[in-house]
């Protein structure tokens, strides 16, 4: 059993605006990402590769960070949106900046995580039942910002 | 100064390179590799002065590309910047010979301050 916090809202922001550039803005956010879409998840595991902690993002904050992070034009994260789908160019990116956000997880914690792997869900695939989740807004400068999430299962 | 960048995340290569850069690290040269099986190729090739190394990586993880350079008795000035941040691992990274470890996301200053005192020596 994990007994690592979930992020607070000023975390969430100082590690996106290092990745990202510091215009990037959070904020706390209600509802949180809209899973009737397609949606990012991002599992975070322990030593015994047991599922301890998920990122969840819109489709279109995924792309839009991804893309912004080897600054591929926003037009680009937009058009794989559309399509439902992470971008061809995008999926490494948005790997590498879900591998990083683990120290949203394990910043002054006792426990380590490891990024495990990410997947698009929807409702036909739902992502994993959560017992607590805090929920974020998103704002990317020239990018289409959305919503995620940081949940415990 | 040649600097081998070895990251499996082409994004992140290029990060590191660009903050090198703004860290100010003069007569900067790069090279990159993407594991450490293709970064011990690059190293007898292009014989960096340091290595900058990400610690998950497909066919050789950094830690492994680290110890195997030093069993071979290659004392190239190597260090880790990584999403890993636990005591352990940097523990481990310290006893196999690392000279600095540097967690993402970083800035700048992060890179200027560990990378200041090695390349002082």
């Amino acid at each position: 059993m994990c007994s690592n916090p979930l992020p607070t809202l000023n975390t969430v922001e100082k590690l996106i605006q290092c990745l990202l550039g510091n215009q990037v803005e959070a904020r706390n956010s209600v509802p949180g990402p809209d899973l009737t879409k397609p949606h990012v998840v991002a599992s975070y595991v322990d030593d015994a590769s047991a599922v301890q902690r998920v990122l969840i993002c819109e489709l279109a904050l995924a792309n839009s960070m991804g893309a912004a992070i080897s600054m591929i034009p926003s037009g680009v994260a937009n058009e794989a949106t559309k399509a439902g789908v992470i971008g061809e160019n995008i999926e490494g990116n948005l790997s590498e900046v879900l591998n990083i956000c683990v120290n949203l997880f394990t910043e002054n914690a006792p426990d380590r995580l490891t990024f495990s792997n990410l997947q698009v869900c929807s409702p036909k695939n739902p992502a994993p039942a959560l017992k607590q989740s805090v929920k974020y807004a998103v704002d990317i400068p020239r990018y289409i910002g959305g919503s995620m999430l940081a949940g415990s299962l | 100064m040649k600097v081998l960048v070895v990251d499996d995340s082409k994004a992140m290569r290029m990060i590191v390179a660009r903050t090198l850069k703004q860290a100010g690290i003069s007569n900067l040269t790069t090279v990159e590799a993407s594991n450490g099986l293709e970064a011990l190729t690059v190293i007898a090739d292009h014989k960096p002065h340091a290595v900058l190394c990400d610690w998950n990586m497909p066919e050789m993880k950094g830690i492994d590309l680290l110890k195997k350079l030093r069993a071979d008795g290659n004392e190239i000035l190597f260090g880790f910047v990584t999403s890993e941040s636990s005591p352990e691992v940097r523990k481990e990274a310290e006893d196999a010979g690392a000279a600095f470890f540097i967690v993402k996301p970083f800035t700048p200053n992060a890179f200027e301050a560990a990378l200041t005192p090695v390349l002082a020596h």
